[in-house]
């Protein structure tokens, strides 16, 4: 391989990627309950929606899962959905400031997830609920 | 060998990858997202590096075989034509394997790991073959069987390029009987599907008819449009993580093992499996979905 495949390459996928913001954007997934509701009930039969917060800027939410009471976070990755049921040792820490929590989990390519609350009562209550996650 | 297909087929992967970006933003019929596609594009360029590490081993491994082969089978085109067959049949059971083996799956994933389905996700090659060597040994029979090795890695280049233009969503069917003889973007959809009926099904390379023989067969469903990626969606598009995060889960658990069943499992049980059963694997979806379906008929 010599330089100037290796210098092509690098400029070839820099206009590849170019061109698909130039088409599409950058859209990322803004979370609505619809949205949030859909994702997680593809992946679990008879999802049904319980206690559930999406995050100001609408790209994280945390959802109950109302048929089995597991806590699912979910977040915006571009323009799809990632999921994580956070069952006990999924959480590594929690740490709110103010309104906001930032949610370390143990998970290699999601690692941390930062949620904003409308008011500090709610970030007090959804904190305790994830604390009792932690290993 | 005469040359390496996939070498020469990439300047028209680029062009298709262009050719379909704009048909999609013209027709609305597929989708492109720009760190995904920098994703699958980064990986691709690095899986040609990591490729040229593999193919030496790959060759070496032939060249080791090649004393023992049983005849030798010289350049001719019903060589080549019997190679490709059989090269399919070894594909097959090579991707059949890397779904359902950890340790092959640990590499095989990263093509897997998009949620999006064009050409570019067709150049996120895995960066880690070398790691996945035992899949080596099912084309041990064809070295073994005579092929030349430079023949044997030809038909294999032209498998892998057959296999780019089927990663698209702007084709819907083909002709019903080439939907019936050959792998087409509707079995390779259903393929890189998360939904509960199209996982572990459709492994072909290019001849779907192998998994209609073997059971694992599933036609597209129009009324249940494929969800891509995995069971357990990347939460990152950076390429480094992309590689090697099941071999960081593969680590981590064989740290944690506390025998040789959990230590075994692990590293060669299906992907997801676990000593207490915590975890997902493709038949406890599968069958929560059945259940579910059951008592809500």
């Amino acid at each position: 391989m010599n330089a100037l495949y290796l210098i092509g390459s690098v400029v070839g996928i820099a206009l590849l990627v170019a061109l698909n913001i130039l088409l599409f954007g950058r859209r990322i997934a803004a979370l609505d309950q619809d949205a949030v509701v859909e994702s997680l009930a593809n992946d679990n039969p008879g999802f049904r929606v319980g206690r559930h917060t999406i995050a100001e800027g609408s790209h994280t939410a945390l959802v109950e899962n109302g048929a089995d009471g597991v806590l699912y976070l979910v977040v915006a990755r571009g323009s799809r959905i990632a999921s994580r049921k956070l069952s006990r040792g999924a959480v590594r820490g929690v740490d709110r400031d103010g309104k906001s929590i930032a949610l370390r989990l143990a998970d290699f390519t999601l690692p941390k997830a930062k949620l904003a609350f409308a008011d500090e009562t709610a970030a007090q209550d959804w904190e305790s609920r994830l604390k009792a996650m932690v290993a | 060998m005469p040359f390496n297909p996939v070498t020469l087929a990439t300047p028209a992967f680029i062009f298709l990858v262009i050719v379909e970006m704009l048909f999609a933003w013209i027709t609305g019929r597929g989708k492109f997202e720009a760190r995904d596609t920098a994703t699958s594009l980064v990986m691709g360029f690095l899986s040609v590096i990591a490729g040229a590490l593999y193919a030496g081993v790959f060759i070496a491994f032939g060249e080791l075989l090649r004393p023992f082969r049983i005849t030798d089978i010289g350049w001719s085109w019903g060589a080549v034509i019997v190679a490709f067959i059989l090269d399919d049949l070894a594909y097959y059971w090579w991707h059949r394997a890397s779904h359902r083996v950890r340790w092959l799956w640990a590499d095989h994933v990263q093509h897997h790991s998009s949620q999006h389905y064009n050409l570019s996700t067709a150049l996120r090659q895995p960066v880690t073959g070398i790691l996945a060597f035992p899949g080596f040994f099912v084309r041990a029979p064809l070295f073994l069987a005579g092929f030349p090795v430079p023949l044997l890695a030809f038909v294999h280049g032209l498998n892998l390029v057959y296999q780019f233009w089927i990663h698209t969503e702007s084709i819907g069917k083909c002709p019903a009987w080439f939907e019936a003889v050959f792998n087409t973007p509707s079995h390779h959809r259903a393929h890189h599907a998360t939904n509960a009926r199209y996982l572990d099904t459709n492994y072909a390379g290019v001849l779907i008819v192998w998994d209609k023989w073997f059971g694992t067969f599933v036609e597209e469903d129009a009324a249940e449009p494929p969800r891509y990626g995995i069971v357990k969606n990347l939460g990152t598009f950076n390429p480094v993580k992309v590689a090697f995060h099941e071999w960081i889960g593969i680590g981590t658990d064989l740290a944690s093992a506390r025998s040789l069943r959990e230590f075994f499992g692990y590293l060669i049980g299906p992907p997801g499996w676990s000593p207490d059963g915590s975890r997902d694997t493709s038949e406890t979806i599968k069958q929560r979905w059945a259940d579910h379906r059951a008592t809500h008929a």
